[in-house]
């Protein structure tokens, strides 16, 4: 009787094993297929993670966001981020909202920090689609890319999709290239 | 022997004559009484191949293998789950028997969670803090201590918890209190607390003992906020409580302080504070509180402090009251703890004193020690009672205003004092016979 109870107790312990990565799964594969594909253009690091590798660590333009201190944010708040699309069709914040807005642009988030100055509060928030696993060979290179084409006519951007909040990295581009089919070009064509 | 009881101890259990306790302490007997080393060989091999398996596993998740498609990345992400979960199905199923069987299985599987988890995180891209990743692991994971039972994944387990703790309070600016480690470390303290009442796994419980006790220790100062000072004297009512539970809840035949550690952590802890107090330095920084605020009251620290002289009380009338052949044996370090924690609060005031009364507190345990190993013959504990002596003395060689000569003396002295603590003992043990 006691192994019996054991062995059900170890099934229900492999089933959680089981759903909680196979959750993980699905929300991002349901927000990659039926999510908004979003523009946004980036600027990078390059560091790493002990569990998960090398990767590129995006930053991205035109995400801090301009509001009243009226509105009283704290740090550590959630938030749902809103965005617009520029006339290049790439993605900027156009404010924040406590509750969760109409429409499919915007993504939930916490909070990082508030800043106020000349009566306006600056506010920057965790972007929750900021990091890019790639080889430990290609990571530094296509930092220094993104880097450097930031401010030039090749801009380096990611596809994100946005889902009912949530926000799913779906691919980093730099020119109308992925980033691994980049690297892959620019090491054929070095020397 | 070892044939005929793997084949005659399933049938007993499926039988009704034995259980599964007195299967396990079958097994543990045959095992720590065989002189074939075989089988721990076995053991400790099997260990590291699953250990060795284990960081394979996670070298390939820091490859970032991106050259599949990802359909083909999630079936070998789920892959090593899987297999490991059949591994320690069957280790229980057909050999729940066999330690190397049942603890590599449960390694394998321990490691293959965290990785799964990683990979799929690597493949969609996936932020997060790693204290929520490894909290994840943690609580995926807990089940294998209990069932199969494995060991080591408790070891492991309490190491990645005092991870998890010292990652949120510790490595992180301004980070919270981790008050989740208390519900975790709870998962291995009962399964070495069942293991203690049934007096299994003897090899295990030494080391599963220091480690609990040292992560406890580690991760007891990460509930500082504001008022760091307090924790000083939390920490001596904690190395106090941990004495007092040791003499209470365990009775060890081996008496030597690795077969111990709990008696030794508390012995040790309290010396180690007792000779910080004794330095200048320590008073001369001690911040001094001119009223009692709320805040003062509502921090964690104030909360550890009252929590663990509570505990303290019930725990010496627990021993006092139910326990009362053991009561000698947290002597002299409780009476320590308590004077300590009374020169503490009066130093606060007195700092001169405080710093005086420490260093005399430090030297009475040594003297006790000298004396009472004298009279029992033991010569461990004069040693011992020699070390804490020494100790103050190298600890006073650096902060004393004291002529050369006159150090020079002090560690003459004490140095006779080791050869002939030493010296006599030996000759009454030999004139006792």
């Amino acid at each position: 009787m006691k192994t019996k109870v054991s062995l059900i107790f170890l099934f229900l312990a492999f089933l959680a094993q089981w759903l909680v990565p196979g959750r993980m799964v699905w929300i991002h594969e349901q927000t990659i297929r039926l999510g908004e594909s979003v523009k946004f253009k980036t600027a990078s690091v390059d560091p790493f993670d002990l569990f998960r590798g090398k990767y590129v660590e995006l930053g991205y333009r035109n995400m801090t966001i301009e509001t009243t201190p009226q509105e009283n944010w704290k740090p550590g708040e959630k938030v749902f981020v809103l965005l617009e699309k520029d006339a290049q069709g790439y993605a900027k914040a156009k404010g924040l909202s406590r509750k969760r807005p109409e429409g499919k642009l915007y993504f939930q988030t916490i909070l990082r920090s508030e800043s106020t100055f000349k009566g306006r509060s600056n506010i920057d928030v965790d972007i929750p689609f900021s990091r890019y696993y790639a080889d430990e060979f290609d990571a530094p290179l296509i930092e220094k890319t993104t880097l450097n084409f930031s401010d030039t006519l090749i801009y380096a951007w990611a596809d994100v999709r946005l889902y009912q909040g949530k926000a799913v990295l779906n691919q980093l581009y730099i020119g109308e290239l992925t980033a691994s089919d980049w690297v892959k070009k620019h090491n054929n064509e070095e020397p | 022997m070892q044939k005929s009881l793997n084949k005659a101890l399933p049938e007993l259990l499926d039988a009704g004559v034995i259980d599964d306790e007195t299967v396990a302490r079958i097994e543990e007997y045959y095992h720590s009484n065989s002189k074939d080393t075989s089988s721990y060989s076995i053991l400790v091999f099997s260990v590291l191949g699953a250990i060795i398996v284990g960081l394979g596993l996670v070298l390939i998740i820091a490859h970032n293998w991106d050259a599949f498609p990802k359909n083909i990345r999630l079936l070998f992400t789920f892959l090593p789950l899987l297999a490991s979960q059949i591994f320690v199905w069957i280790a229980i199923k057909k050999h729940r028997y066999r330690r190397p069987i049942i603890e590599s299985s449960s390694l394998l599987l321990f490691f293959a969670i965290p990785a799964c988890i990683s990979l799929v995180s690597q493949i969609y891209h996936i932020n997060g803090q790693l204290e929520d990743f490894l909290l994840l692991w943690l609580l995926l994971s807990w089940p294998l201590i209990f069932v199969p039972g494995a060991n080591i994944v408790s070891l492991l387990f309490v190491i990645i918890s005092t991870w998890y703790a010292c990652q949120i309070t510790y490595f992180t600016f301004r980070g919270p209190v981790p008050w989740l480690y208390w519900a975790l470390i709870l998962i291995p303290i009962a399964k070495y607390a069942r293991d203690i009442y049934k007096d299994n796994f003897k090899r295990y419980r030494a080391i599963s003992g220091w480690i609990i006790a040292i992560s406890l220790t580690l991760v007891l100062g990460g509930f500082s906020a504001q008022f760091k000072s307090i924790m000083t004297p939390a920490y001596l009512l904690f190395f106090g409580l941990i004495l007092i539970l040791h003499s209470a809840f365990i009775t060890s035949q081996d008496n030597s302080w690795w077969m111990n550690p709990w008696r030794s952590n508390g012995k040790i802890g309290v010396a180690i504070v007792a000779l910080i107090l004794s330095f200048g330095f320590f008073w001369q920084e001690l911040p001094h509180y001119n009223s009692l605020t709320t805040n003062l009251l509502n921090s964690t620290d104030s909360i550890s402090f009252i929590t663990l002289l509570l505990m303290l009380i019930v725990g010496i009338w627990y021993l006092k009251r139910y326990k009362h052949e053991k009561f000698l044996n947290i002597f002299p370090e409780l009476p320590a703890v308590i004077v300590l924690v009374l020169i503490y609060g009066a130093g606060f005031f007195m700092p001169m004193a405080g710093q005086l009364l420490s260093n005399l507190a430090l030297l009475a345990m040594g003297v006790f020690y000298i004396f009472f190993g004298y009279q029992r013959f033991d010569l461990s504990r004069a040693n011992y009672g020699m070390v804490l002596i020494t100790s103050l003395a190298i600890a006073r060689f650096f902060d004393a205003e004291l002529s050369f000569v006159l150090r020079g003396s002090m560690f003459v002295l004490v140095g006779l004092g080791f050869f002939m603590a030493n010296f006599f003992i030996i000759k009454k043990q030999k004139a006792k016979g």
